[in-house]
C-alpha cells in the first residue's frame, strides 16, 4: 500500500479535500483508536489525519484515476476558515475602513500617495489599537497578504509594519506567515542593496561593476589580473543567488553570464604568470652570480630560459592536465576529486628537489629547481592546487583534523628535506644554494601556513588575530635580517623575504586584521624596496659589499626556525585536539 | 476509583467523578480547598492545610509554602530539624488529599490524576510523578491544568462546535491554552505560558514596597533578614491584594518590635506597580493564539482559571486584549481540580463519557544540540535541532537524522534540550546519552535520535546508529537519576513515618493557628481579648466533650472573623 493508500485507509474515508469531512471521520476513528489506550494506534491516526489536510487539493485526481472502479467523486477543496465576523465596535470599524483604503490605494491606480499610504499605516498600526488581540491579528493578517502582494510599490512602507508587528523577530516562528516572511526578507533585500549601492567596500564596487553596461576591458582585468583565487564579482553573485535572489535582476545579465561562465574554466591568474617571470628572473640572477667560474652572462640568459619555460610548462600542465580533465569530469559525470589530489603538491615539490639534487651540475637541475619553486610556490599560496577554484570543494576539504594531519606530514617531509640540504652545504656552496633558498621558502611555507590555519581554527578570534600580528611581525623582522646581512648577491633573499611577508600577509586573511588591500598585495614589495635601499645606502657609506657566502647558512637557519615553530604549533595542536574527548557536536545530515 | 487532583501554589483541591458528574471532596474543615501548606508543630507532629498556612506566619521556620515554585529542583526546605525536598512537601500534601478523599469515600485510594501547569517542563512533570508515588498514588496521568480547566468547560458544551481560550494564570504559574471542541473531541490547539508567573509575584510586588518605604523604621538591610517578619509582610500582602479585588483601598499593618506599622494600599497604585508583569501576560496569549492559527474573533469564550485572574487589574487586562469581557463561566478555584475529576472518569471508562476524547499538545520545543561546520572549517555548535516541534498533538513520536562532525569520531552525545530559543545556551538542558559510532567517513555514517513524547508529557530519548544497530535509550537524567523502586520506598517510609495531628482535631488546631497569628499581629485592648478568648477555647478542647468543643470553635472562629474579616483559602 502507498502511503498515500494508507492514510485514507487509516482515516476509513475515501480521498478528499473536504476539511469538514476529514475532521469527521479523524473524531470518529478517535473514539475507537484514543490516545489513552492505543498511543501507537493515535500516532499512526494523527499523522494520517495531518498528512491529509496537508494534502490539501493536490495529488488527488491523478490517484483517483489509478483506482477508477470503487473511488469516490473527488470532492472540491472547501475552504473551512471561519468567515470574517462583522466587526462588532467601532475600532474594528475604523481598522476595517482604513485596510480597504490602503489595500485601494496600494493596488490600483499609479504611483501610491506616500503621505497617505503612511498616514493610514499610521492608522492600522496604532499602538493603542494592536493592544487589542483580534485587531493586532487582523493587521497582521491583512498586512502581510497586502503588503506583500503589491510588492515593489509597497516597499518603502514595509519597514514601518515590521517594526510594529515585529515580523522579522518570529522570523524562526513556525507560525509566521508566508506573506510575513516575504514582506521580511523583501526588506533584507532592500537593505542589502542599499547598503550595496552606497557603500564603499569591495562588495559594493563588485555591485558598481556588475550592475554597469558591460566593460570587457575592465572585466578581463578584474578577472585575470587583480584577483587570482577568490573575486568579488563572484562572491556577491552566490551570495546573491543564496540570499536575495530578487536582486540579480538589478544586475546586467551579461555581465553575471559572463563571470559565471569565467567561474567554470581553469585559468592562469596574473598572479601565478607574476610569480613566474620573477622566479625565472632571480633564478637568473642565482645562477649567474654563483657559477663557479667568473661571470657569464650566457648562462644568466640559459637560467632564466630554462626556468621560465619551466614554469609555463608546469602551469599548463597543471591546469590542461589536471584541473580540466577534473572539472570535466566533474560536470559531465559526477566524478568526485579524490582525497589524495589536493595533498599531492608538497610532495611532488619535494621530490623534484631531491631529483634536482641528484642531477646538480648538469642543466637539468636548473629546470627542475625552477619546477619544485613553482610547485612550492603554488602549495603554499594555494594550499593545494584545487580549493580556490571550487566554492564547494573548498567547503569539504576545511577538516580540522584531515588539515593538521596533513600537515603534520607535509612538515616532516620538510624537514627531512632541509636536513638533507644542511647536510649538502657542508662541502658545496655553488649550486646547492638555490636548492638552499627553496628549502627555507618550502619550509616557511608550510611552517606558517601550518600555523595559521592551526589557530585560525582553534583559537578564539582575538588571540588568531594576536598571533597573526605576531607572526607577520616575525615574518617582517626576518625578512629584514635576512636582507640586511645576507650574501653579497643582494637578490637572493629576496625569495624569501617575497615568501615570509606577502605569504604571511595574504594568509592572514582567515582574521581580519584591518590592514588594506593594497598592503596585502604589495606591502612586501615596499618592504623588499626599502630594505634594499637602506642597505644599498649603508653599503656605500661602509665601503663596498662584502661577497660573503655564509648566507646561505643563515638562511637555512632562519628557514629552520621557522619551519620549527610551525612543527610545534601544529604538533601541539594536533594532540591536544587528540586528547580531549570526542567531538561532542554533531552535524545535521 | 481513580481520583482527580490539582495540586496548586497556593490551594490544592481533589475531586472525583460521580454519578455522571465531576464533584469537589470537601476536607476535614468543610472546605474543598486546602492550602497547599505544610507545618510541623512543637511536639514534631505534622500540619497539613489551612493551621499549617497559619503557623507560616507564626512558625516560618516550621512551615513551608509555595514549595511548588521549586518543584523539579533539588533546593531542599528545612522544617524544624527536618529537610525536605519540594516533591516530598508536596507529597505531604497529597497525602492529606488522599485521606480525605478516603474518608468521604470511605475506601482506599491508589489512584489519581494529578494536574501540572502546562508549561512545567520534563524535570518538574518527573518531580510530580514521584510527589505522587511517595504520598502513596499511583498517578494515572499527568494532566495539563488549562486542560483541565477546559475540561470542566467543555464538558457541559455538547454537541456544539466551538473554539476557546483557557486563561490560567495561578498562584505561580501562568498557562494558556487554545482549544477546540467538535465531534466530542476536546482537541488543544496550542498551549504556551510562564512558569514563574502567578499570584505570588503579585504578592511580591506589594512586599517590595513594604520594605523600601519602612525600611528605616524596621531597621533592617534586607527583606529576608527575619523570616517571621517577612512571613507577616507576605500575609498582609495577600490580604491586602485580595481586599484590593473588591475595594479600592486597602491598608497593610505589621506589629513589629512593638512599633504598628500601617500602610494604606490603593487601586492605582497598586496597578501601576504590577505594570510589567501585566505586560508579561500579553506574549504568551499572543503565542498560543498564533500557534493555534485561530482568529481572535472565532473565540467563543475567554475561560479565566486561577485565583489571581480574580483580580480586577488582570481581567481588565485580559479584557484590553480581547476587545471584550471574559466569561464568568467557570469557578476558576474549581475548574482545574473539577477537569482532573473528569480526566479521572475517563480513565476510568465512564459510561457518561465514553464519546469524550481529549487531545493533548506539547507545549515546548524538544530538540537536541548539535554542531555545524562552516565553510571556513570552524565549527559552530549550540545550535538547537527541534525534534519535536511545540504544539505538536501527543502521544507523538519523531525522529531526526544525525552524522558525526568528524570522521575519527568514536561517540556521539546527545544533549536533550528544550525551549524555543535557536541557541542551546538560552534552553533548558534535560539530560543526555552517549552513542558509540563506528570508524568510516562521518558523512556516511547516520544517526537516527528518535523522541517519543507520552501522553503525560514524558520524554524518552532513544539514538540508533543503524549500520551497527547500537541503540541507546539511557537518558541521564540532570541532578538526579530517576529514583529506583527500593529508594522511592525509603523514602516514602520516610514520610510515612512523620506524625501526623489527628484528623479530627485538625479543625480544632486551623482555628488555634489563625488565634496565635491573630494575636501576634494585634496590639492593646484586642490582644488580650484575643488572649482570653484564646485560653478560654483552650481550656474547652482539654475538657474533651465534642458538642462544646464544635460550639466554642464555632463562637470563636466568629469571633476571629469580627476582627479580621474572613478566612481566605
Amino acid at each position: 500500500m502507498s502511503p498515500f493508500e494508507e492514510t485514507w485507509a487509516t482515516l476509513g474515508i475515501a480521498p478528499t479535500s473536504d476539511k469538514q469531512a476529514l475532521r469527521r471521520a479523524y473524531a470518529a476513528r478517535l473514539k475507537v483508536t484514543n490516545p489513552e489506550d492505543d498511543p501507537e494506534g493515535f500516532k499512526k491516526l494523527r499523522e494520517a489525519y495531518e498528512f491529509a489536510l496537508s494534502l490539501g487539493s493536490y495529488a488527488l485526481v491523478d490517484e483517483q484515476e489509478r483506482d477508477d472502479q470503487d473511488s469516490a467523486p473527488c470532492v472540491p477543496l472547501v475552504e473551512t476558515a471561519a468567515p470574517p465576523q462583522p466587526p462588532s465596535d467601532a475600532t474594528a470599524m475604523a481598522l476595517e475602513s482604513a485596510l480597504m483604503a490602503l489595500t485601494h490605494e496600494l493596488r490600483h491606480g499609479g504611483e501610491p500617495d506616500a503621505r497617505k499610504v503612511q498616514g493610514l499605516l499610521e492608522k492600522i498600526l496604532d499602538p493603542a489599537n494592536l493592544e487589542r488581540l483580534d485587531l493586532l491579528q487582523r493587521a497582521d493578517e491583512s498586512l502581510a497578504e497586502l503588503l506583500a502582494s503589491s510588492i515593489p510599490r509597497s516597499d518603502p512602507f514595509l519597514a514601518l509594519a515590521n517594526e510594529r508587528l515585529e515580523w522579522d523577530q518570529r522570523l524562526q516562528d513556525t507560525s509566521l506567515s508566508h506573506f510575513a516572511s516575504q514582506v521580511v526578507s523583501r526588506i533584507h533585500a532592500l537593505g542589502y542593496s542599499e547598503e550595496l549601492k552606497s557603500g564603499s567596500g569591495e562588495e559594493a564596487s563588485a555591485w558598481a561593476r556588475l550592475s554597469a553596461p558591460p566593460n570587457p576591458a575592465l572585466r578581463w582585468t578584474h578577472a585575470f589580473l587583480l584577483n587570482h583565487s577568490s573575486w568579488p564579482e563572484l562572491t556577491l553573485i552566490h551570495k546573491l543567488e543564496d540570499e536575495h535572489p530578487e536582486l540579480l535582476s538589478e544586475l546586467n545579465e551579461d555581465n553575471v553570464r559572463w563571470w559565471l561562465r569565467f567561474e567554470q574554466r581553469p585559468r592562469i591568474s596574473a598572479m601565478t604568470v607574476g610569480a613566474w617571470l620573477l622566479l625565472s628572473f632571480c633564478i637568473g640572477i642565482i645562477v649567474y652570480s654563483t657559477g663557479e667560474s667568473s661571470p657569464d652572462a650566457g648562462r644568466a640568459y640559459a637560467g632564466f630560459f630554462y626556468s621560465a619555460a619551466g614554469c609555463l610548462f608546469l602551469g599548463l600542465f597543471r591546469i590542461y592536465a589536471v584541473e580540466w580533465p577534473i572539472i570535466l569530469s566533474r560536470r559531465y559525470w559526477g566524478f568526485e576529486l579524490p582525497q589524495w589530489l589536493t595533498y599531492g603538491w608538497i610532495p611532488v615539490s619535494v621530490s623534484l628537489l631531491v631529483v634536482g639534487l641528484l642531477v646538480r651540475g648538469t642543466w637539468l637541475a636548473w629546470p627542475i629547481a625552477a619546477a619544485a619553486i613553482v610547485t612550492v610556490w603554488w602549495a603554499t599560496i594555494a594550499a593545494g592546487p584545487i580549493p580556490p577554484l571550487f566554492r564547494m570543494e573548498a567547503n569539504a576539504l576545511a577538516l580540522k583534523r584531515s588539515r593538521l594531519l596533513r600537515m603534520a606530514v607535509l612538515n616532516i617531509l620538510a624537514g627531512v628535506w632541509l636536513f638533507l640540504v644542511a647536510r649538502e652545504i657542508g662541502d658545496q656552496l655553488g649550486g646547492p644554494l638555490i636548492v638552499t633558498i627553496v628549502a627555507v621558502l618550502c619550509a616557511s611555507g608550510v611552517g606558517r601556513d601550518l600555523q595559521i590555519r592551526a589557530l585560525a581554527t582553534m583559537l578564539p578570534t582575538h588571540t588568531q588575530k594576536l598571533s597573526c600580528q605576531m607572526m607577520i611581525g616575525a615574518a617582517l623582522v626576518l625578512g629584514f635580517l635576512a636582507l640586511w646581512y645576507g650574501a653579497y648577491p643582494a637578490w637572493h633573499p629576496l625569495l624569501l623575504v617575497a615568501v615570509l611577508a606577502c605569504t604571511v600577509l595574504r594568509r592572514a586573511a582567515p582574521v581580519d586584521l584591518e590592514i588594506p588591500e593594497w598592503v596585502y598585495r604589495f606591502g612586501w614589495l615596499i618592504f623588499v624596496i626599502l630594505i634594499n635601499l637602506g642597505r644599498g645606502i649603508s653599503n656605500t657609506m661602509s665601503g663596498g659589499p662584502s661577497a660573503d657566502e655564509s648566507g646561505a647558512s643563515s638562511l637555512v637557519i632562519i628557514g629552520s626556525l621557522v619551519f620549527l615553530s610551525g612543527v610545534l604549533a601544529s604538533a601541539g595542536l594536533f594532540l591536544r585536539d587528540m586528547g580531549r574527548s570526542s567531538e561532542e557536536a554533531l552535524e545535521q545530515s | 476509583m481513580i481520583i482527580g487532583i490539582d495540586l496548586g501554589t497556593t490551594n490544592s483541591a481533589v475531586g472525583m467523578w460521580h454519578d455522571g458528574r465531576a464533584e469537589l471532596i470537601p476536607n476535614s474543615l468543610g472546605s474543598v480547598l486546602t492550602p497547599s501548606a505544610v507545618s510541623l508543630d512543637d511536639s514534631g507532629e505534622l500540619l497539613v492545610g489551612l493551621a499549617a498556612r497559619e503557623r507560616q506566619v507564626t512558625h516560618p521556620q516550621l512551615s513551608a509554602t509555595a514549595f511548588k515554585r521549586y518543584m523539579g529542583t533539588s533546593r531542599k526546605t528545612r522544617l524544624g530539624n527536618q529537610e525536605f525536598l519540594p516533591e516530598e512537601l508536596s507529597a505531604l500534601v497529597l497525602r492529606s488529599l488522599k485521606a480525605d478523599a478516603e474518608k468521604a469515600l470511605g475506601q482506599t485510594i491508589t489512584d489519581a490524576v494529578i494536574t501540572v501547569p502546562a508549561y512545567f517542563n520534563d524535570k518538574q512533570r518527573h518531580a510530580t510523578r514521584r510527589a505522587g508515588q511517595l504520598a502513596g498514588l499511583k498517578v494515572e496521568r499527568l494532566l495539563n491544568e488549562p486542560t483541565a480547566a477546559a475540561l470542566a468547560y467543555g464538558i457541559h458544551q455538547k454537541g456544539a462546535d466551538t473554539r476557546f481560550l483557557v486563561f490560567d494564570l495561578g498562584g505561580g504559574t501562568f498557562d494558556v491554552s487554545v482549544l477546540e471542541l467538535f465531534d466530542s473531541v476536546v482537541e488543544v490547539r496550542a498551549t504556551t505560558g510562564d512558569n514563574h508567573l502567578g499570584g505570588e509575584d503579585f504578592n511580591e510586588l506589594l512586599i517590595a514596597r513594604f520594605f523600601a518605604e519602612h525600611k528605616a523604621r524596621l531597621k533592617l538591610a534586607r527583606k529576608t533578614d527575619d523570616a517571621k517578619l517577612y512571613e507577616k509582610v507576605r500575609d498582609q500582602a495577600e490580604r491586602c491584594r485580595r481586599t484590593l479585588s473588591t475595594e479600592s483601598t486597602a491598608t497593610m499593618s505589621i506589629s513589629w518590635n512593638g512599633e504598628f506599622i500601617e500602610s494604606p494600599v490603593t487601586e492605582e497604585e497598586f496597578a501601576t506597580a504590577a505594570a510589567p508583569l501585566l505586560d508579561r501576560l500579553r506574549t504568551p496569549v499572543l503565542r498560543a493564539l498564533r500557534d493555534s492559527k485561530i482568529p481572535v474573533a472565532s473565540l467563543a469564550e475567554i475561560v479565566l482559571v486561577g485565583g489571581a485572574t480574580r483580580m480586577p487589574i488582570v481581567r481588565k487586562t485580559v479584557t484590553k486584549m480581547f476587545g471584550r469581557f471574559p466569561g464568568a463561566v467557570v469557578n476558576p478555584d474549581e475548574a482545574v481540580a473539577l477537569g482532573a475529576a473528569v480526566q479521572a472518569g475517563l480513565k476510568a471508562r465512564d459510561s457518561a463519557l465514553r464519546e469524550v476524547v481529549l487531545t493533548d499538545v506539547c507545549p515546548y520545543t524538544l530538540g537536541v544540540d548539535m554542531g555545524e561546520r562552516l565553510s571556513n572549517g570552524t565549527i559552530r555548535d549550540n545550535l538547537f535541532a527541534p525534534i519535536i516541534e511545540r504544539n505538536t498533538v501527543i502521544p507523538a513520536s519523531r525522529e531526526r537524522t544525525f552524522s558525526p562532525l568528524d570522521d575519527r569520531q568514536r561517540k556521539v552525545t546527545f544533549n536533550v534540550f528544550q525551549g524555543e530559543s535557536p541557541s542551546c545556551l538560552d534552553n533548558i538542558r534535560l539530560g543526555s546519552v552517549d552513542v558509540p559510532v563506528p570508524p568510516g567517513r562521518a558523512s556516511e555514517t547516520t544517526i537516527t535520535c528518535r523522541f517519543t513524547y507520552d501522553i503525560n508529557g514524558l520524554l524518552e530519548v532513544e539514538v540508533c546508529v543503524p549500520q551497527t544497530g547500537e541503540r541507546r535509550q539511557l537518558v541521564i537524567w540532570d541532578n538526579e537519576a530517576p529514583l529506583d523502586e527500593t529508594a522511592l520506598n525509603t523514602r516514602r517510609e520516610a514520610l510515612a513515618n512523620l506524625k501526623i495531628h489527628p484528623r479530627d482535631q485538625e479543625a480544632n488546631r486551623a482555628v488555634v493557628a489563625r488565634a496565635n497569628r491573630c494575636y501576634e499581629e494585634s496590639l492593646g485592648d484586642r490582644r488580650e481579648e484575643l488572649g482570653r478568648r484564646l485560653s478560654h477555647f483552650l481550656a474547652t478542647v482539654d475538657g474533651q466533650d465534642p458538642r462544646a468543643i464544635d460550639a466554642a470553635r464555632e463562637e470563636f472562629s466568629r469571633a476571629l472573623d469580627a476582627i479580621e474579616g474572613e478566612t481566605y483559602l
